[in-house]
């Protein structure tokens, strides 16, 4: 929202549920119906994609250092895995299947059923993420804002060239660092696995340092563009007291644009998570992923696929909705 | 220190100090973990790049650091190992030691993996990972063992005809699997059949196929009878794990995949591929119940991450490569017991002979003699690598031919060849023939490093030949190296010699799936056939003597060094071998006889 755009009144909190309600309830389906169709086209181009690549698991598999196979051994597999079945048909078949929540058997795992593995991996990513966003927001919101509040303070140029460290070094790094100091030198925290609650810290920790240095500076941003308009003066002329002022008028419309990217840094999660279950040896879903891109797992990779497509399509409902929640204008439109 | 400077200066134009170039090691790192699991199948690729990125050339060489060629272990505490010692056999030694070493009972090994155990049937199998546990689980007629003998594990004794058609084996009697039925004659028939049968679709199909039938005139007696003889049999096919025929048969191949059952000392505790898998020690094991309690094997992706944790004792061990650099901490290390052995593995770079220029057997000459190997080793490697002469591993003694054609450092020998096989130098330091140039791409996998690789470029860019360095995913190279859309890759695996059998076939045949050379040669079809039916030892040898002298001749792939591979064990873990290994990861099929000192 253009800052010439915002009103005086925008702090107030005026609107009618009931009409809302509704208006709103069509806009949820037609988004989600929008949703349906954005997760399928996904879906399919994975699909293509992983097909297109040529080789497919077998050779992963067996045409390791130990290679005595037979061209006629491998035709045999790949038949007793339908890899020999054209494109389309391999597709709608998983398609099919995918409706009604089967994801089928990966084929390096062979036998096992796709939907066991991934919620499994996925139950580990949920946990280590909401932790992170959680520790992220509620560290960086409150930075970020006494940072412009106090501008120009030690805690500002402290807190914000941290965040710039934040952004500025690699997970991968920060990781092993980490491991070195706290599991090597110190003792103090174990370098792998998930097996106490002590061994969260140090993923949580570096799953939420960009995305805490992003929100903070964010924020921090934020907060200085609305504390110059004119009904935070306005607020302030009349007389109310400090406290209200920042969490009324100032926190809500500051965490606007936050909240925006908070939603779509959903879309960041496999990548971020990608990096930090491999330093620290957590068996969650990024790391599958990438197992079984690299192993032509097609079918673990359509579900995880299809699993963040369905995330990130609710997530930017969600966002949205937030979004709608907190500044009520939104909702008139 | 000139000398080993020189390569540097030639890749990198500038001498580079050590921070500068751990520096970009970290920052190649990155790539690592992105890379490292699909490296199941081909580990030691890894293990090449991982030893290019950490090129430090400004220290010593740490090469002649590390005293370790055999394991430092204080040698008091050793001496009274019995159960290691090859020769003996194995029930007999854990009476002899039983008595002083009551309190050698009790604690988990832990060891580490690099990727997902993805499952934990023998048939699925893959090095270093996967094996390591398999051999905790099952046990095998015969084994490869750690100086690659055949020793008798479930089979007392074994007779081969000398047809070469009949194999007898003749079983031991105290076997139990580890839900307390007796293993017997009719499991070895069970497992034998079910790869057999080629609806059941085994990887380890192949193996058996030549096997016409299983026969058991006992219930301790196993005979199998060949259609064709197959002197690799012992190596490869006698040392399939034994199934459970009760067991296997009812809950079908896919079950058992995650729900194993064998004869081995451990059994499966807890199985979480991509996190743990625990074992605990089974009590009723025919060589008696093992020292540990229990054996664990952790998954940790990270290279740097498992050196780290056997640096600080959170695990004992790891069945995947770490980074050279990390080995040469845990060699330097005093307290850590480490092994060397060269590896089986040849690295190499496979050259597709449908690619023209590449066809020409001079061109491939020249191309040994461009390079200078030594400099590589002692570059690139660490000094921690063997030259190959062909395609056999000196590992193997017996089968190494070492008088074969020599191909040292010699470029002007490399320009003689080219000249007189009609390749002349053009304007533009390429040779060309018919107005062909000498020209090939080099294709390597995505997102590793590619020092070696650029150092072979740099040689042979010297005598006119241009290599043209690409990237793609693991499996376009393979599938394109069949189909001879790619002219060559940097590749690290077998022509013979797995498990010290020298056998070949599946990677040199002519009409082999993996002859990725493409190389047809039909005194080399011949002569692998006659190596595999041959049954007797040093006609075999003669055999695999003349392989290598027709590779080393002809050069179907530019046949570079054996890697040196290593293992540690922290300073916990007792009963190693006290002697020098040769097949170093077979030590982990030993840990029934490892005990810890707490």
């Amino acid at each position: 929202v253009p800052p010439s755009r915002r009103s005086v009144q925008a702090g107030l909190l005026s609107c009618s549920w009931p009409l809302w309600g509704l208006t709103m309830l069509t806009y949820i389906i037609r988004r989600l119906l929008h949703g349906v169709i954005v997760i399928l086209l996904v879906s399919f181009a994975t699909f293509g994609l992983m097909h297109l690549a040529p080789g497919d698991p077998l050779d992963v598999l067996i045409g390791g250092q130990d290679a005595r196979v037979t061209e006629e051994q491998i035709e045999r597999i790949r038949s007793h895995w339908g890899l020999d079945r054209p494109f389309h048909e391999q597709y709608l078949t998983w398609l099919t299947n995918a409706m009604r929540g089967e994801f089928g058997e990966s084929i390096v795992r062979r036998g096992v059923p796709v939907t066991e593995m991934v919620s499994e991996a996925a139950v580990i990513t949920v946990k280590l993420n909401v932790i992170a966003v959680a520790f992220s927001i509620l560290v960086a919101i409150p930075v970020g804002m006494i940072a412009a509040l106090r501008r120009y303070s030690m805690f500002d140029y402290f807190t914000m060239f941290g965040a710039t460290l934040g952004v500025a070094l690699p997970n991968f790094w920060i990781g092993l660092m980490l491991i070195v100091v706290f599991a090597a030198i110190l003792g103090i925290l174990p370098s792998s696995g998930l097996d106490s609650w002590k061994a969260y810290i140090l993923p949580v920790f570096v799953l939420a340092v960009e995305q805490t240095a992003v929100y903070a500076r964010l924020m921090r941003s934020s907060t200085l563009e609305v504390m110059g308009q004119d009904y935070v003066n306005v607020a302030r002329a009349k007389g109310l007291a400090q406290l209200p002022i920042i969490v009324r008028h100032i926190a809500r419309n500051a965490l606007l644009p936050v909240v925006t990217i908070i939603g779509l840094r959903m879309s960041f999660i496999l990548s971020g998570t990608i990096i930090v279950e491999q330093v620290f040896s957590i068996p969650g879903l990024g790391r599958m992923f990438l197992d079984s891109v690299l192993r032509h797992d097609y079918q673990v990779v359509q579900a995880i696929v299809f699993l963040f497509g369905v995330a990130v399509v609710l997530s930017n409902l969600v966002t949205d909705l937030t979004y709608a929640y907190i500044d009520p204008r939104i909702r008139l439109q | 220190m000139e000398e080993s400077h020189g390569l540097n200066r030639l890749l990198l134009g500038t001498e580079m100090n050590r921070r500068e170039l751990l520096r970009r090691a970290t920052i190649l790192g990155v790539s690592f973990p992105v890379i490292g699991s699909l490296l199941a199948a081909c580990e030691a690729d890894e293990d090449d790049d991982d030893v290019a990125l950490d090129d430090d050339a400004d220290d010593d060489d740490p090469a002649v650091e590390p005293d370790d060629d055999t394991p430092d272990d204080e040698p008091d505490e050793d001496d009274s190992d019995e159960p290691l010692d090859e020769h003996s056999e194995p029930g007999d030694d854990d009476e002899a030691d039983d008595e002083p070493d009551e309190d050698r009972y009790g604690g988990t090994l832990i060891i580490l993996g690099e990727h997902e155990l993805s499952s934990l049937s023998p048939d699925d199998n893959a090095p270093w990972v996967h094996s390591a546990m398999v051999a905790q689980i099952f046990d095998s007629l015969i084994r490869m063992d750690e100086m690659f003998e055949p020793e008798n594990e479930l089979a007392e004794s074994y007779d081969i005809s000398d047809d070469g058609l009949e194999y007898t084996f003749q079983l031991r009697e105290d076997v139990l699997f580890q839900d307390g039925e007796p293993f017997d004659s009719s499991d070895a028939r069970y497992t034998y059949e079910f790869h057999m049968d080629p609806d059941n679709a085994t990887t380890g199909h192949g193996t058996v196929a030549t096997i016409e039938s299983v026969d058991t005139p006992d219930d301790y007696t196993v005979v199998l009878n060949f259609e064709d003889p197959d002197a690799s049999f012992l190596a490869f096919g006698a040392t399939f794990s034994m199934l459970p025929e009760h067991y296997h048969s009812e809950i079908g191949e896919d079950a058992f995949k995650s729900d194993p059952l064998g004869t081995g000392p451990f059994m499966v505790e807890e199985y979480r591929p991509a996190e743990y898998t625990s074992l605990v020690a089974f009590d009723d094991h025919w060589r008696g119940r093992p020292y540990l309690d229990g054996l664990r094997m952790n998954i940790v992706p990270e290279g740097s991450v498992r050196a780290l944790q056997i640096q600080t004792g959170e695990a004992d061990s790891t069945v995947s490569p770490v980074q050279m650099e990390d080995n040469i901490d845990l060699l330097e290390d005093e307290s850590i017991t480490s092994f060397r052995t060269t590896s089986v593995t040849l690295q190499h770079v496979a050259l597709s002979h449908a690619h023209p220029p590449l066809a020409d057997t001079e061109v491939r000459q020249a191309m040994m003699y461009a390079i200078d190997r030594d400099q590589i080793i002692d570059d690139i490697f660490f000094g921690n690598a063997t030259k190959a002469t062909a395609n056999l591993s000196p590992a193997l003694d017996f089968w190494y031919n070492p008088d074969v054609q020599e191909y040292s450092y010699d470029p002007e020998r490399a320009e003689e060849l080219l000249d007189e096989a009609g390749w002349e130098m053009g304007d533009n330091g390429v040779r060309e023939r018919d107005g062909e140039p000498l020209h090939f791409e080099l294709t390597l996998i995505a997102g590793l490093a590619t020092t070696l690789a650029e150092t072979i470029q740099h040689y042979l860019a010297q005598v006119g030949i241009d290599m043209e360095i690409r990237e793609a995913p693991i499996s376009d190279i393979q599938e394109g190296l069949r189909e001879g859309r790619v002219h060559s890759t940097s590749w690290q695996w077998t022509y013979g010699g797995w498990d010290g059998e020298p056998d070949s076939r599946y990677t040199m045949a002519s009409d082999a799936f993996n002859n990725w050379n493409s190389w047809v040669n039909e005194a080399i079809d011949e002569l692998l056939v006659e190596g595999i039916q041959q049954t007797d030892p040093d006609a075999r040898q003669e055999v695999y003597f003349r392989i290598q002298e027709v590779v080393a001749e002809e050069v179907p792939m530019l046949f570079l060094v054996f890697p040196e591979q290593f293992h540690h064990f922290t300073p916990r873990i007792h009963g190693l071998p006290d002697y020098e290994v040769r097949h170093g990861h077979q030590i982990y099929w030993l840990a029934h006889s490892f005990w810890i000192e707490e």
